[in-house]
């Protein structure tokens, strides 16, 4: 009898960790959708309307694996590409993601004359002249935007974009 | 047919536990949410530290690789000096302790990447051994400033420190092959270093090895003063990290280093004449550690991560003593830590993500000393610090959750259980054999609120509970020390606090501050108090029942202290337009030994730092920093005796650096500073030596 009233206990109480398992995605997984959301929300100026989008990684890790679930999702009408950088071979890219900012410096420097948008994975991205950083604060994802570097650039994000971000500004944090 | 009961729980926990893969979103489903509803989704990550700091209840602080490759610190206790609410002591040139809210040396606890660097003889006061990391190996540095037990245990007591060192490369970022070699040299201490650093990842295995020595002369302080003899020192250390990408999500990493510190002299006490040598042969320590981490277990596992990890810690110590010159004490203690933890991080419904986990440690000492006769050259085996073979361990078990209790409002509530044991079997000819057996136990729990009052601006208030328990260096030692001897107590109990802070906290466009007071009010807390033996308060050597002239005075440590501290900090980042950065710390801390009525020892005085910066593009880059502290004459009574302080306490400063940094290429900078621009002479509060004089640091990276 007591084993079966321990049972239901532990039933009840395992609620909300049942619960869980629905809702647990992991890091990588929500920052994959977060990428696809910019994208959905910020635009070139002067960028191209249709055919592929394409979105270059640079060390992107298992950000990867999430991502390539996502290939081929239709953003403002285009079709989303995934492609690897090899050697800061830049030409095609729309967008980077850059897993890591170890190496990034001199793949930024490029990607900032090309005007392309620049997403980052930690708290040194931004001091790089990144454009938006992906951080993970209080267990959610913040994004951070790099007000210095945005408006130098041609990109421009959407008010739903403005509203969910932190804008900073400046190099160091 | 029914089932046993016992049947039926199993069944229950192994159909919870193994329903196959969780049954998480997948990503194509998260990216048809709302970026509104992908920021309020919880994630789980297997380690502790974040990324960022402004969400975070707790008063944080963070050096980022970022500030600690610009500004080409000597060593870790320089930079953890530079972090807002943190002050530096140094004895010696080559230590250096971080004082957080009033508390020093084994009331801090430090950690490299999650390990415990305290152990079992780390002794009240301030020590070294923060001065045992490589600065080349740090990728950032984290304090949490107030009591941090119910995560971290014993020793969490004025703040934790949590050293992080780089990573190996993540081999499923793809293949790569990275180095660098970096040289430093100044001149106040006409020291020159160098660091060759090779990482790569091939595979499903990365690694990062690297190699440092440095050699320190003596230091020359400002203001005339010149030379300081007994500070100059050498350094060698070595690592090695690889990682392995284990299935979908695991990562193993399995690390190996050895760090040596060579002849450092103890200055404050050589320079006061009371010793002919206090010299640090060899001290340092060996780390071997293996960390599994991996996320999606199962729906109770949302991230597991396992520790198992052996260090070494020593010190070989000669000293001879003014009143013995012809006979060398010879030293060596060395503890072999072992540590094994488990965390596991899980998420429940979208409010709550717990951290519970258990930790074991295991802390042998091996302690010897042999007096050598200069004279003949004959040694004579003498007990050495703790008894040899003595032992320290200790298991705990936390749990902590981190609640979304509205749009607005978070919390970060825990609890946590601790048990130590304490084993040392000895004797001495005046106290005859000891077998001492402790087992002293804790509760703490904590709870820390961040309110959000505007978009930029959020509130924070906490309480937390932390403990310090009794270690081999409080309850086991015994023997004469000069005019004191002390015996041994088996029935410590741990000390313990109530820390309270609250305060404010804002990150907008324009920058960043926080502004946070503290109350910390402790008990129990362990110090030497008269004592008797075998009835007498002195050691009764010749048997006469009168003290005479060379027989000590006999002491115990009991838990007889109280004490209080509060004050406040402040840090803020503003950005003056595109260029310019004003950084700014303050801090001010009042401690009272709340039984005895008077100060506490080595409260820091009123201090902080200000850094103006400008960036121009990423090629060059141009620092002026004010370091200066007021004057700390509210001296506890010991503070007076103390040949690192004086009666007259510390005198104020305030000294300019300089700084500046040249990225020629991508692939190689150049920094140079010139720190302490005007010369002056100063000291920080409670150290036996003087702060460097105008000096020129020369710093050259070269990346492949």
């Amino acid at each position: 009898m007591l084993a079966r009233w321990a049972a239901a206990a532990l039933i009840l109480a395992s609620g909300p960790f049942a619960l869980s398992a629905a809702l647990s995605s992991s890091d990588s997984d929500v920052k994959a959708a977060f990428i696809v959301n910019i994208l959905r929300l910020a635009h070139k100026k002067s960028g191209p309307t249709s055919g592929e989008l394409t979105l270059c990684l640079v060390a992107a890790g298992s950000v990867e694996q999430s991502l390539r679930a996502v290939e081929n999702t239709v953003i403002r009408g285009r079709q989303l590409r995934l492609r690897n950088v090899v050697k800061a071979q830049l030409a095609g890219c729309e967008a980077l993601f850059f897993g890591s900012s170890a190496k990034a410096e001199a793949v930024l420097a490029k990607a900032q004359q090309m005007n392309l948008l620049t997403i980052g994975n930690d708290t040194e991205f931004l001091s790089l002249s990144g454009m938006i950083a992906l951080l993970v604060e209080n267990r959610r994802i913040v994004v951070e935007i790099n007000d210095s570097s945005s408006r130098g650039s041609e990109w421009v994000f959407s008010s739903h974009l403005l509203e969910v971000a932190r804008v900073v500004s400046g190099r160091l944090r | 047919m029914g089932l046993p009961g016992r049947t039926h729980l199993l069944w229950v926990l192994l159909t919870l536990l193994c329903t196959g893969a969780p049954a998480a979103q997948n990503v194509g489903g998260l990216a048809d949410l709302s970026l509104s509803q992908l920021a309020d989704m919880p994630i789980v990550s297997a380690a502790r530290h974040e990324q960022s700091r402004s969400g975070s209840p707790r008063a944080v602080s963070v050096i980022t690789a970022e500030e600690i490759r610009r500004r080409n610190f000597r060593n870790v206790p320089e930079a953890v000096g530079t972090i807002a609410g943190v002050y530096l002591q140094q004895t010696n040139y080559g230590g250096g302790s971080p004082i957080i809210r009033g508390m020093v040396g084994n009331r801090i606890l430090l950690m490299l990447d999650g390990v415990r660097l305290n152990n079992g003889t780390f002794r009240l006061g301030p020590n070294q051994y923060l001065n045992f990391i490589d600065i080349n190996q740090v990728d950032r540095i984290e304090v949490v400033r107030g009591a941090g037990s119910v995560l971290y245990g014993s020793d969490a007591f004025g703040g934790i420190i949590n050293i992080i060192t780089k990573a190996a490369p993540d081999p499923r970022a793809g293949a790569e092959l990275t180095g660098f070699t970096r040289v430093r040299f100044a001149t106040a201490d006409a020291s020159g270093a160098g660091r060759a650093q090779v990482a790569g990842a091939h595979g499903r295995v990365g690694f990062l090895a690297g190699f440092t020595h440095e050699q320190f002369g003596d230091l020359k302080a400002g203001g005339g003063r010149g030379v300081q003899p007994f500070t100059g020192y050498g350094h060698t250390s070595g690592d090695l990290r690889v990682r392995f990408a284990v299935g979908g999500s695991g990562t193993l990493t399995a690390g190996v280093s050895r760090l040596e510190l060579h002849d450092v002299p103890r200055t404050d006490i050589l320079a006061a004449g009371s010793e002919l040598q206090h010299l640090w042969t060899g001290q340092g320590r060996d780390h071997l550690y293996m960390q599994y981490e991996q996320s999606d277990v199962g729906p109770l596992l949302n991230a597991v991560q396992f520790t198992l990890s052996y260090a070494r810690p020593f010190e070989s110590l000669n000293r001879i003593l003014r009143s013995a010159p012809a006979m060398q004490r010879r030293h060596s203690d060395l503890v072999h830590m072992l540590e094994a933890g488990v965390q596991i991080t899980t998420l429940a419904g979208p409010r709550h993500v717990f951290t519970w986990g258990a930790t074991a440690t295991n802390d042998v000492i091996r302690s010897s000393r042999f007096d050598v006769d200069l004279g003949t050259g004959s040694a004579v085996r003498k007990s050495g610090n703790y008894f040899d073979n003595s032992r320290f361990a200790g298991t705990g078990l936390y749990v902590q959750d981190e609640v979304r209790l509205s749009e607005r409002l978070d919390a970060v509530v825990g609890a946590r259980y601790d048990r130590f044991r304490i084993r040392a079997d000895g004797s001495d000819p005046a106290f005859g054999s000891l077998a001492l057996r402790s087992s002293p136990a804790a509760v703490t729990g904590s709870g820390h609120v961040l309110y959000k009052l505007t978009r930029t601006l959020s509130a924070i208030a906490g309480v937390s509970q932390g403990f310090r328990a009794p270690n081999l260096d409080d309850a086991t030692i015994l023997g004469g020390i000069e005019t004191r001897y002390e015996i041994p107590n088996a029935e410590l109990r741990p000390e313990r606090s109530w820390n309270t802070e609250y305060g404010v906290r804002a990150q907008a466009r324009k920058g960043t501050f926080s502004l946070v007071a503290f109350r910390d009010a402790y008990r129990d807390l362990i110090d030497r108090a008269p004592a008797t033996l075998n009835g007498l308060a002195f050691v009764d050597r010749n048997g006469n029942g009168v003290r005479d002239e060379r027989e000590e005075a006999v002491f115990q440590r009991r838990n007889i202290s109280r004490a209080r501290v509060h004050g406040l900090e402040f840090e803020s980042i503003l950005n003056l337009g595109q260029a310019w950065t004003w950084t700014h710390s303050t801090t001010w801390t009042v401690g009272s030994d709340a039984g005895r009525d008077v100060p506490l020892t080595r409260i820091p005085p009123l201090n902080g730092a200000s850094r103006l910066t400008w960036q121009s593009g990423r090629t060059w880059w141009l620092e002026g920093a004010l370091v200066a502290a007021a004057a700390q004459r509210r001296l506890a009574p010991g503070d007076k005796t103390d040949i690192r302080i004086g009666p007259g306490g510390t005198a104020g400063y305030g000294v300019v650096h300089v700084r500046a940094g040249l990225r020629r290429t991508a692939l190689a900078g150049l920094s140079v500073a010139v720190e302490n621009a005007g010369n002056r002479r100063y000291r920080f509060h409670g150290s036996g030596i003087d702060r460097p004089g105008i000096n020129l640091v020369v710093g050259w990276s070269r990346y492949f």
